[in-house]
């Protein structure tokens, strides 16, 4: 099951902007590129781990309230939290839960979606939606790119 | 909480509030209610947050309620999924008892017995095994997922692997891991492939290996201080599931019987369908999830435990055999009388993990997965209910439909409503044994939450997103006054 990148859109598409990781998962998996695993899911959790320990590069997407307009790229490390609630898990935190039971983690990173409206039944907005194709365009510039970290690098720079 | 604080050092005044409850699906709030002795007197467990689901599906066609429903919980999607789809079964004019194709009830039951393995294993390895493993007192910084993967890494990767295979099976069954579309009225709209199947049978055996093993690991623990085990946040209740007809063990489908504390039958084999008959729902000002109760006994006697503790206790045996020899044992412990005791929830729970895993192994070898009939259709009707055995209790759904197919009422009760009344008589009985003066330490902290979380509680659906799922506990005096409060923030 060894690939080299695994993609994780996580978010719950019933709560409006909470879409963005699972529409974004979509997105990739019609792309089918090859080397690229998806997997879309309401909550981070542990057995994430597992596909990050058989990636070379991770990818986390996720609505987030306090990301830059229209999404932000950041490099993930793993971290040690003792203030999370295990039942939904961090980035952050797979990744120290992966380097504990399987080693080093690959390098990762989150691309986070501006969200503002997580209502349970709400619409997706016409921002958020114009947010959703900008994110979608970096990240199938990422995926098909010869060398998808250095590409997340230079965003994640920028 | 400075201006608690001040408020308490002035008034000397007396109320405990624990708000919200780490490790558990979503937010609570507690609050501890003292008298001038200090004294508890009454204790409350919060639902803070407001679903109004019900509503929100009311003018829905009926067949989209087995999608829409996942949107009511990110924690258990594919127990709303299926009770759903069992009320709409009905509506479709197919099932309950033997309506559905040979292979759409096996599908589904793959799908929920997966659901199971996964859930189960979520919650014994990452949420309640560092209590186990470390203790109850354990400092802070070891009460996580994290501090098990540094000390006990082949634990960790066990679990992480249960809950993963869990997983794949429901991504295999419906399709995929959010918003599912397997069940749909009347039936299932996938088969198996082969491909797919031999690969879950490869590591099978594996994972009913590591599941006894969890089984093992309870008992140890158990076996090394068993008079707290057996006393902390313990009482005597009722007990409702599902049972088959036969008195077996079934998560999917069955009629509901309810025992009392030793373990006399108040009903058995019930309809579900006429489940308002039997069941009431007790509305309190100060929270918003509602009290079931046993009409039979009414609103003071008549609540009841659902889940893993009580499955076991009102089931005659388990239809399978390495869980079954488990039950024996289990059942042996109390002399065949129904098992009171909170923290058992743990070894129940681990006992039904084993058998989940076991039954998988039997619906892989069953061809009726690759090939058969997949929907059927009867004579529609407006009204449906669905009762399904989730993970952390009875799940009760029930439906009506109007002339152009949209969903005009919608009730549902959840597990965690069931265990309502329980758990706050849990959180009762450890303020009672642990509150010592007018503060809350971190004992009390740590052993409430310990109560909370045996029942595996599902307080809030899925917006991880708006990020913060935390504990707040409250001590306060009649009038409300808070005298001390302590609060364990989480992000999520």
């Amino acid at each position: 099951m060894s690939c080299t990148i695994v993609v994780i859109g996580y978010g719950n598409p019933g709560r409006g902007d909470d879409a963005a990781g699972p529409l974004l998962a979509e997105k990739a998996e019609q792309w089918n590129v090859p080397g690229v695993r998806v997997v879309s899911d309401y909550q981070l959790n542990v057995e994430h781990a597992a596909d990050l320990a058989e990636s070379e590069l991770a990818l986390f997407i996720d609505a987030a309230l306090d990301a830059a307009e229209p999404w932000e790229l950041r490099p993930v490390q793993p971290l040690n939290l003792n203030d999370f609630t295990t039942h939904a898990m961090l980035p952050e935190t797979v990744m120290e839960t992966c380097r504990k039971v399987y080693g080093s983690p690959p390098p990762a990173f989150v691309l986070a979606v501006r969200g503002e409206n997580f209502e349970l039944g709400a619409e997706p907005s016409a921002a958020f939606q114009r947010r959703i194709d900008s994110a979608a365009r970096l990240l199938e510039e990422i995926l098909r790119a010869e060398n998808p970290a250095a590409v997340c690098t230079v965003h994640a720079a920028g | 909480m400075s201006e608690f604080v001040t408020r308490i050092r002035e008034k000397s005044l007396k109320k405990v509030v624990i708000d919200p409850v780490t490790r558990v699906e979503g937010h609570g709030k507690v609050t501890i209610i003292i008298d001038e002795e200090g004294r508890v007197e009454r204790t409350r467990l919060h639902i803070v947050e407001f679903r109004g689901f019900e509503r929100f599906i009311q003018g829905r066609p009926y067949w989209e309620a087995p999608v829409v429903v996942q949107r009511l919980c990110g924690i258990c999607p594919v127990s709303h999924h299926l009770a759903a789809a069992k009320a709409m079964d009905v509506v479709v004019g197919v099932g309950p008892d033997g309506g559905l194709s040979a292979t759409a009830e096996k599908m589904r039951r793959l799908m929920h017995y997966g659901q199971m393995l996964q859930s189960h294993a979520l919650h014994f390895y990452h949420l309640c095994s560092p209590d186990l493993l470390f203790g109850f007192e354990s400092d802070v910084s070891k009460r996580n997922v994290l501090a098990v993967a540094a000390e006990y890494p082949e634990i960790a990767k066990q679990g992480i692997l249960l809950r993963r295979y869990g997983q794949e099976i429901i991504r295999a069954t419906a399709g995929k891991r959010i918003h599912g579309t397997g069940a749909i009225p009347g039936g299932i709209n996938r088969h198996l492939s082969k491909e797919e199947r031999d690969g879950f049978l490869t590591d099978i055996d594996q994972m009913i290996e590591w599941a006894g093993a969890a089984v093992e690991l309870v008992k140890k623990v158990h076996s090394q201080n068993p008079d707290f085990f057996d006393s902390f946040g313990s009482f005597p209740s009722n007990h409702l599931s599902l049972v088959r007809k036969d008195g077996a063990l079934d998560f999917y489908h069955g009629n509901i019987r309810a025992v009392d504390a030793d373990g006399l039958k108040i009903y058995d084999q019930v309809d579900y369908k006429d489940y308002l008959d039997y069941i009431g729902e007790e509305v309190r000002n100060w929270s918003y999830m509602k009290f079931p109760f046993i009409r039979k006994l009414g609103k003071k006697n008549g609540w009841y435990r659902v889940g893993p503790l009580a499955r076991l206790n009102t089931c005659d045996f388990v239809p399978s055999p390495l869980a079954q020899k488990q039950f024996e044992i289990f059942r042996a412990y109390t002399g065949g009388k129904p098992n009171n005791c909170t923290l058992h929830y743990h070894w129940a729970r681990m006992i039904e993990m084993l058998h989940s895993a076991e039954v998988i192994k039997e619906l892989l070898s069953d061809d009726d997965l690759s090939s058969g009939e997949l929907i059927r259709r009867g004579q529609r009707v407006g009204e449906g209910v669905g009762l399904i055995e989730a993970p952390r209790g009875t799940l009760f759904h029930h439906y009506r439909v109007n002339g152009d197919d949209q969903i005009e009422m919608c009730n549902l009760i959840v597990s965690t409503t069931n265990n309502n009344d329980p758990m706050n008589k849990a959180v009762h009985r450890v303020a009672q044994d642990c509150l010592t003066g007018k503060e809350i330490t971190d004992g009390l902290l740590n052993n409430v939450e310990v109560a909370i979380r045996a029942y595996d509680p599902c307080l809030s659906c899925a917006t991880h997103a708006l990020g913060q799922m935390p504990l707040e506990v409250k001590l306060t005096d009649r009038e409300g006054n808070v005298i001390s409060a302590r609060r364990k923030g989480s992000r999520a």
